[in-house]
């Protein structure tokens, strides 16, 4: 941390200090511009997709400490410092975590080109519908769906309702931790109340664990509907496109949202969507985006690929990711 | 709508702290003593148990859907978890195929009659959830939920086809091989077994014994062996726990220490650490060490390899304030290799050249072809490898004195041993401008 200019140290440490804190970031900053100038993505991040995912993260850290200690609500310096201690730590820079705010974007994203394209009201949208089913399990899922729905972007604290058991888990405790350093001191409080937070937490009431859930009983007995994102609303239709081709509900929102619409075109083929259906889907979600090079692709190539070779590829993906996810955590932790 | 029957009520069942079904609705108990299980013992539902075991470590509330193997089909389940002192509580909901489907067991029970005395089940991800027949007493029942790599004695080869076989989902193949245990070898076919809907959903392997003088001249019981199939997984586990324990100790999460102990808990860590690599560098030893050690042969396309390192050890480097180079999108040169392996020998090459070159420089991996053969080559901007030492570095267990590192010595023999298998070699060179250069090269595709 930049050292405190308010407290009395003798005139030449504290200007060593400074200088030496500088002086460091001499290299740090070689690596930093190098990613800026040359990143490694074929598609450079948008300054709305960094700024999102910054106060997406920034939003994620300040609810949990509110959380677990209350009483910082007002103290925006201790705040600040769990944030710098945190980005330093390398723990927010985690491939998981960045995923999943990525992952909120994209929703996001998606959401307001359906709301802007389709015209269906979310009333008469398939989990509205389902609130009366005579099975309770669909009612009740249909229900935490929409309520869950509702809640997403209204506060800071709905951002880690979102969150995975074992993400919300890992976050949690790098906080307190983060907190407990700052303090220097440990407070039992601190723990009990994360304790709490945690016990609360029910991965059930997560709108994309609903809508697996909802899939999960419906199956293929809804499957027109759940075909379509205007009838089954983003959530319902982005977990069956999911489940039925294999991926996680977070991968397949990334592969919808991808620059371009090819991801989202084979996701579609290996689902077995036919042609005018897919087009259909592609102009509900996709359809400020696509640039008529992309139709074009879209249009000689959709019959011709196979649902084999397309459910061959999505799957490669998934490994691919999961051993992404899994790996470079390790890598990072210096094994 | 159409809909399944409905079950308004959930089946229950309750799972104590070392993984026992202490409590459980009756059809869950039959499933589970379908797959192995016994009453009051380790739940041997393989999805369910690695869900309770997460429950656990989490001491959260999971909802998640978890695929069940039963006979030849496979049935999506929907779970709640809650964790109370210990004890989790399972609600299943969603449970319709299974009270419809009593009579699964037949097939494996028809299999086994047919094929041998008894058979074992695996799931797609080569895990065992059921047996058939008379399975021997002293089969341990702990092998539940355990891969398939675990409980049998597959050379490489056979361990190969398997999991090509996993990974391609579909695959007729049939396996003879051996499992010698218990004073008893028996050979096995295993037979791929597929659901309706075509899906790829597991093995059926069917055991016979034979006679002494079948049995195919295994190496003995070899220390080597012995390290990588019993000593590496036991020793790894403890180990992991020393690392765990000591930086929550070094981060001081339970409340602050002296300064010095707190580097006291990071060199302890870092220790272990350092043998965590050297077992699994023993395990690789010991493979490339066995005279039937072979290699298989993918297609790499090493521009794509390079820049795969690149990202995975790209926070490793950036720690160091190193870049990491790579060849240039439009390069591309495909070698004939084992990938597995070639990716390992890459790894090792880039982390010793992040490990042993200043903070704030280059490592830089380029791509060339001469004749048929392909080369990749890393360099970075080190002290370099005297001539003396060019050769003495590939040796086994030479640290070149250098001490406390984290390096064990054996990645650079590896290494090369790995690449003269695949018809290729391993060799360093110093440059000119100081640093040292790895070329590997390999058969060009």
């Amino acid at each position: 941390l930049e050292p405190d200019l308010e407290k009395p140290i003798s005139p030449e440490i504290e200007l060593l200090a400074t200088a030496t804190y500088h002086a460091r970031d001499a290299q740090a900053r070689c690596v930093d511009v190098a990613a800026m100038l040359f990143p490694t993505g074929h598609n450079i991040p948008s300054d709305a997709l960094i700024a999102g995912v910054s106060s997406g993260l920034r939003g994620l850290v300040s609810a949990i400490q509110k959380a677990v200690m209350p009483s910082l609500a007002g103290e925006v310096e201790t705040v600040t410092s769990c944030w710098q201690l945190l980005s330093r730590s390398g723990f927010l820079r985690e491939p998981p975590l960045i995923d999943f705010m990525l992952a909120r974007h994209a929703e996001q994203h998606l959401s307001t080109n359906l709301a802007k394209a389709s015209s269906v009201a979310t009333t008469e949208q398939l989990p509205a519908l389902l609130l009366d089913n005579v099975n309770p399990y669909i009612a009740e899922a249909a229900q935490i769906l929409l309520a869950a729905g509702g809640m997403r972007g209204i506060s800071e604290a709905s951002l880690y309702h979102e969150l995975s058991p074992e993400l919300l888990h890992l976050t949690v405790w790098r906080v307190v931790a983060a907190l407990q350093i700052l303090q220097g001191m440990r407070d039992s409080d601190v723990i009990e109340r994360a304790k709490e937070l945690l016990a609360k937490h029910e991965e059930g009431q997560i709108a994309r664990v609903a809508a697996r859930k909802l899939v999960h009983f419906l199956g293929k007995n809804e499957a027109l509907l759940l075909g379509s994102p205007e009838t089954a609303g983003l959530d319902l239709y982005i977990s069956a496109l999911a489940a039925e081709t294999g991926i996680d509900h977070d991968h397949a929102l990334r592969l919808i949202d991808a620059h371009s619409c090819a991801p989202f075109v084979t996701l579609l083929k290996a689902r077995g969507i036919p042609r005018e259906d897919a087009m259909a889907a592609l102009i509900l979600l996709k359809g400020f985006d696509l640039t008529p090079r992309e139709i074009s692709v879209f249009d000689e190539g959709y019959n011709v690929l196979t649902t084999e070779v397309a459910r061959a590829e999505v799957e490669r993906w998934a490994i691919e990711r999961a051993s992404y996810l899994a790996f470079s955590g390790q890598v990072g932790e210096g094994a | 709508m159409g809909m399944s029957p409905i079950l308004t009520q959930p089946v229950t069942g309750e799972v104590g702290p070392e993984g026992h079904l202490i409590r459980a609705d009756e059809p869950l108990r039959r499933l589970h003593l379908r797959a192995g299980g016994i009453d009051g013992g380790t739940l041997a539902i393989p999805g369910l148990l690695a869900l309770v075991r997460l429950t656990q470590k989490l001491k959260m509330r999971l909802a998640r859907n978890v695929r069940v193997a039963q006979g030849e089909d496979d049935f999506e389940l929907w779970i709640e978890t809650a964790y109370y002192e210990g004890l989790v509580s399972l609600s299943i909901q969603g449970w319709e195929a299974f009270l419809e489907t009593d009579d699964h067991q037949d097939h494996i029970n028809s299999f086994t009659l047919a094929a041998g005395v008894f058979s074992l089940q695996f799931d797609q991800a080569m895990r065992l959830i059921a047996s058939g027949g008379a399975v021997p007493a002293d089969f341990d029942r702990k092998n539940f939920g355990q891969e398939i790599f675990d409980i049998l004695a597959l050379d490489d080869d056979q361990t190969a086809a398997l999991k090509a076989n996993v990974a391609k989902h579909a695959l007729h193949r049939e396996l003879s091989i051996l499992l010698s245990g218990g004073g008893n070898a028996y050979g096995f076919e295993a037979n791929p077994v597929f659901a309706k809907d075509g899906n790829f959903t597991g093995y059926i392997c069917a055991f016979s014994p034979i006679r002494p003088e079948q049995a195919a001249p295994r190496q003995p019981t070899a220390p080597s062996v012995l390290f990588a199939q019993q000593l590496a997984p036991a020793l790894r586990q403890p180990l992991g726990r020393i690392i765990a324990n000591a930086e929550t100790i070094g981060s001081k999460l339970q409340g602050p220490i002296r300064e010095n102990y707190a580097v006291y808990a990071k060199d302890i860590a870092d220790a272990a650490r350092h043998l965590v690599a050297l077992v699994d560098d023993l395990g690789d030893l010991e493979a490339v060490e066995r005279p039937d050690f072979s290699t298989a042969r993918d297609s790499i396309e090493l521009g794509d390899l390079a820049r795969r390192v690149a990202g995975l050890l790209a926070l490793k480097a950036a720690d160091h304030q190193i870049t990491i180079i790579t060849p240039h999108m439009d390069d591309k040169i495909t070698a004939s290799a084992e990938f597995r392996r070639v990716l390992q020998i890459l790894l090792n090459l880039v982390t010793n050249a992040i490990r042993y070159s200043p903070d704030g420089t280059e490592v830089r991996i380029q791509i060339a072809e001469r004749a048929d053969m392909a080369e990749i080559s890393v360099q970075d901007q080190g002290a370099g490898v005297s001539d003396a030492d060019q050769e003495k570095i590939f040796a086994k267990f030479e640290r070149l004195g250098r001490t406390g590192d984290g390096g064990s010595g054996l990645g650079l023999y590896i290494s090369r041993r790995l690449a003269r298998f695949m018809g290729g070699d391993l060799t360093v060179e110093t440059l000119e401008q100081g640093g040292a250069k790895f070329t590997l090269t390999l058969p060009k595709e």
